[in-house]
């Protein structure tokens, strides 16, 4: 087998196969960012108290316990849904982040064999300048 | 058809295992290492370059400046360009090796062999196909795992035999290592008889190839950290504020989930999967959602728990059971913090009202048992209180508990068999076990350096499982590969565990001569009969039945599912039965206190057997079992083995025959590494017959046998189980007398540390073995008349002042008139 034939199979598998490879590796890592920021989870538990704290209502009804209990219980939920969705958020920014930079290296690897030929000229020009 | 070099080039990666022949990723890391140094090098040199030409100011400065910058940017353009060209060969190449080693590659059942297939038939001289891979990096690691090396390896390639190959390359299934490796096995008869030699059959090269083509497949995957397995080990953010704090069970218990030891390998072998999904699924119930973990050794149940944990861990459990934390909580640790009754009820009911409001908790209990009696002794019945959150949705428990306090406490107890289900876990075979081993001692192995072969690592399986007593075979053999390791790393120059180190770590640990027979235990062997035959006058035929059975056992030929070896000595009182099993400890095992003795006139009643097993009952561990655990290697004596109870010979019947028998708690206890000896006056008076009739009773075994079977003394499927049965003839005058004489040095040797000396003469062994010894008892009353006759007078003439340190004493014939007397002599020196 020839240099030829194999550059042929090269550029082949470049442009095939290791584009899907690319692709679906990035899309494990995007399940993941899913996963690790628990995007999903957090958006289904979203009012739940913060770290399930909270006061009980009382056994016997009176106004002021009630109330206590009303406050401290809304106050919880608040501070819970402030946290998820601050995590939420930078989950958001993370994913979108990584969307950018996988184009940015699809776009890296499309052009690689055009970088090389580019920087053979470039290097052949500079020489002779 | 079989494969030929034109076959090879039909596949899809040949291109890229043509380019990976000529340059390989290592030469490629290494060309990249180079060119990335030498880019950084250029950049230096360019900057430096520059300043300095500046800072010189001459003339025509800037033109040699823009000069050197040109063939400097080219140089860079240049190296880069090459630098990007590696780049995208080492992708190609690891992306095709990568493809070649997982399950789900890609080309899989479109393609006709894996990468490394490819590489071996490539690189196969003249299409030798086993030259090629045993030439091949995969092949050699795979000899070296067989315990092969390097110069064994050249040794055989010098006749190296033409390496056939039948097997065809189709499109409809891709040829694996595995396969390969199998068919090379197969029809390279030189090979396999080469492998063999060191013990690998073909199953167990197999397993081999299976090993190091897994180990390879982990590196590879390892380091892809971007895969999702390797990324899920990071965990998540955020989850825990969805449940609640559990401050106060916290304080005493563990989650599993947060230890070194839950942090799985997503490619390791699974190790009590089977066990785990079963607690999944009960976990994953509605109600009554609780498993009661019923496990011999608190290793395998918690091995059950690491499994479980992995799984949460790794995402792969029933959504039920999705972000679960595994608590495991020390019962004995809780109930130490406790005097009455009331505060122990209390802080039991908020720790589980904790774990429920919290709403993420598996709560274990590490010894249920005894967290219940615990509970018990300060007057609570705790099971009452657990019994709401038992049978809510709102808590999921595990507990955990040995199978003996299983059977003791918990099972007769309905109230909790109605609330948990079991899940009983059983011990791993020896196979199974090395399953796990081989997926395990990777890691130990790249920390230490040390490397183990197969073999080595089969032996420690199989040394763990026969002369280790504590724990399951699992934690044996890993524990003994802890051990090994610092052992091993002592020794300089050593890096390759064998079967040898093995074998001389296991000896040097337990005492047991295992392995290679050593020269002065080869000594001690091959003169065993002659050695017994100094000691135990007048039983020739008893010593060399002894003697062949031990030299059976160590060469290794017996039976090993069987005790090392079992006699019955049949025969009158004082004839050296006794004095045969003593002899034999003392040869063997160096020392006389490894005999064990069980006088089996003591196990004649009903309660007989429990006292030998332990007693289920009242909690009482059984003589055997003790006398037994402590002394894995040994003889063990059952004196007057006629008189135990029918129970006890029943034992025996399944101890002599299998080498090992149950506990009262139902767990084995091996005595596959024991002498047992069984004595016996039965038949005694027929051999006294058989002499006064002028017959030697050795000869007329079968009838000596048929006697003893008829008379009830012994069943006959007892006395087949036992390997050999010795006659032992009564002793005669002259026999008698040597033992007397042996005795008489005995005393001797005992007298000199204190300066005396007693000179045993002809005269005084014929009349200690005459006066001494009788028909009923044989040799037996001989050490009773020297304590009387020769000792007592010893004594009372050193207490006399007569007899002092430095002199010799001699026992001579009497004079007339006082026959029944010794004449005493003292002599000045020595």
């Amino acid at each position: 087998m020839g240099l030829t034939s194999t550059l042929v199979y090269y550029f082949w598998w470049h442009y095939t196969i290791a584009l899907a490879d690319l692709a679906r590796n990035y899309a494990g890592i995007f399940a993941w960012l899913l996963d690790f920021f628990s995007i999903k989870h957090l958006l289904l538990n979203l009012a739940l108290p913060w770290r399930r704290l909270g006061e009980g209502y009382p056994d016997h009804f009176n106004w002021e316990g009630f109330f206590a209990a009303v406050v401290v219980n809304t106050l919880m939920r608040l501070v819970g849904i402030l946290f998820r969705l601050l995590m939420i958020v930078a989950g958001l920014i993370s994913l979108v982040a990584s969307i950018i930079i996988f184009v940015l290296i699809f776009a890296i690897w499309l052009a690689l064999p055009f970088w090389l030929l580019f920087l053979f000229i470039l290097s052949w020009k500079l020489l002779f300048a | 058809m079989a494969i030929t070099r034109y076959d090879i080039t039909k596949s899809k990666i040949y291109p890229v295992i043509v380019l990976e022949h000529w340059l390989s990723i290592k030469t490629l890391n290494r060309l990249i290492g180079f060119l990335e140094s030498l880019f950084l090098a250029f950049i230096i040199v360019s900057l430096v370059g520059s300043m300095i030409l500046n800072k010189l100011n001459l003339a025509d400065v800037s033109y040699w400046n823009h000069q050197l910058w040109f063939k400097l940017l080219s140089l860079l353009c240049f190296v880069l360009g090459l630098l990007i060209i590696m780049f995208m060969f080492r992708t190609y190449l690891r992306s095709a090796y990568y493809f070649e080693n997982i399950v789900n590659n890609q080309y899989r059942g479109k393609d006709l062999y894996t990468f490394t297939v490819g590489r071996i038939l490539y690189s196969a001289p003249k299409e030798n196909w086993l030259r090629g891979f045993i030439l091949s990096a995969t092949g050699q690691t795979i000899l070296h795992r067989c315990g092969l090396t390097a110069e064994k390896i050249t040794d055989f390639l010098k006749t190296c035999p033409a390496g056939q190959l039948s097997l065809t390359l189709s499109a409809e299934r891709v040829i694996f290592l595995r396969e390969l490796a199998d068919a090379l096995y197969r029809e390279n008869e030189e090979f396999s008889r080469w492998l063999y030699s060191v013990g690998i059959g073909e199953t167990e090269f197999l397993q081999v190839v299976d090993w190091v083509v897994k180990g390879i497949e982990n590196d590879e995957l390892h380091d892809r950290f971007w895969r999702r397995e390797n990324l899920a080990r990071i965990g998540s953010l955020g989850r825990s504020w969805s449940y609640g704090l559990t401050p106060h069970l916290d304080l005493y218990s563990l989650d599993l989930l947060e230890q070194p030891a839950a942090q799985y390998s997503p490619y390791e072998v699974s190790f009590r999967r089977a066990e785990a999904a079963k607690i999944e699924n009960i976990l994953s119930r509605a109600s009554e959602a609780n498993v009661l973990l019923i496990g011999e050794s608190e290793s395998m149940r918690l091995d059950t728990l690491w499994a479980l944990a992995k799984e949460i861990k790794r995402g792969t459990i029933l959504p039920q059971l999705e972000h679960k934390r595994v608590l495991l909580f020390d019962s004995s640790l809780f109930l130490a913090g406790f005097k009455a009754r009331a505060d122990f009820e209390r802080e039991v009911i908020k720790i589980l009202d904790e774990a429920v409001a919290a709403g993420d908790v598996i709560l274990v209990f590490k010894d249920f048992a005894n967290f219940i009696q615990g509970a018990a002794s300060l007057q609570s019945q705790v099971f009452g209180l657990l019994d709401p959150y038992l049978l809510s949705s709102r808590l999921q428990v595990i507990a955990a508990v040995d199978t003996d306090k299983f059977h003791r406490i918990l099972e007769s107890r309905s109230e909790v068999m109605t609330r948990f289900e079991k899940v009983q876990i059983s011990e791993l075979t020896a196979e199974e076990t090395i399953a796990v081993i081989l997926s395990n001692v990777d890691d130990l192995e790249k920390q230490s350096g040390i490397s183990f072969s197969y073999q080595a690592l089969r032996q420690i399986v199989k040394n763990a499982d026969a002369y280790l007593t504590n724990g399951d075979l699992v934690e044996k053999s890993k524990s003994l590969i802890a051990e090994i390791v610092p052992w091993i790393l002592k020794q300089k120059g050593k890096i390759v565990v064998g079967i040898k180190e093995v074998d001389d770590y296991v000896s040097a640990k337990t005492n047991i001569p295992t392995g290679e027979i050593k020269e002065t235990e080869k000594e001690t062997l091959l003169n065993l009969d002659k050695i017994l035959q100094k000691r135990v006058i007048g039983q020739k035929q008893a010593v060399l039945a002894v003697a062949s059975a031990l030299k059976r056992a160590r060469a290794g030929v017996q039976n090993q599912s069987r005790p090392l070896g079992s006699f019955l000595f049949l025969g009158p009182t004082g004839v050296g039965k006794t004095e045969t099993a003593k002899a034999l400890t003392a040869a063997y095992f160096g020392e006389e206190n490894k005999l064990m003795r069980l006088d089996m006139t003591e196990y004649q009643d009903e309660g007989s057997l429990e006292r030998l097993i332990g007693s289920f009952s009242n909690d009482k561990p059984g003589t055997l079992t003790n006398l037994i655990r402590q002394n894995v290697f040994g003889v063990l004596l059952l004196d007057e083995f006629e008189k135990a109870h029918k129970d006890v010979m029943n034992l025996f019947l399944q101890v002599l025959d299998e080498g090992f028998f149950s506990d009262m708690n139902g767990k084995r206890v091996n005595a596959r590494n024991l002498i047992f000896i069984a004595t016996s006056n039965a038949g005694a008076a027929k051999i006294w017959d058989l002499l006064k009739a002028g017959q030697d009773p050795a000869e007329q075994k079968d009838e000596i046998i048929n006697l003893v079977v008829n008379q009830g003394d012994y069943k006959p499927e007892l006395l087949n189980r036992f390997d050999e049965i010795v006659i032992f003839r009564p002793l005669g005058p002259t026999e008698l007398k040597q033992i007397a004489d042996l005795m008489l040095k005995k005393l001797a040797k005992r007298l000199e540390p204190k300066g005396f000396h007693l000179v045993v003469n002809d005269y005084l062994a014929d009349r200690v073995s005459r006066e001494g010894a009788n028909e009923m008892f044989g040799a037996r009353p001989m050490n009773r008349y020297i304590q009387d006759k020769i000792e007592q007078a010893i004594a009372d003439k050193i207490i006399a002042g007569e007899l002092k340190a430095g002199m010799s004493v001699e026992f001579t014939q009497p004079v007339t008139g006082q026959i029944d007397q010794f004449n005493l002599v003292i002599h000045q020196g020595i």
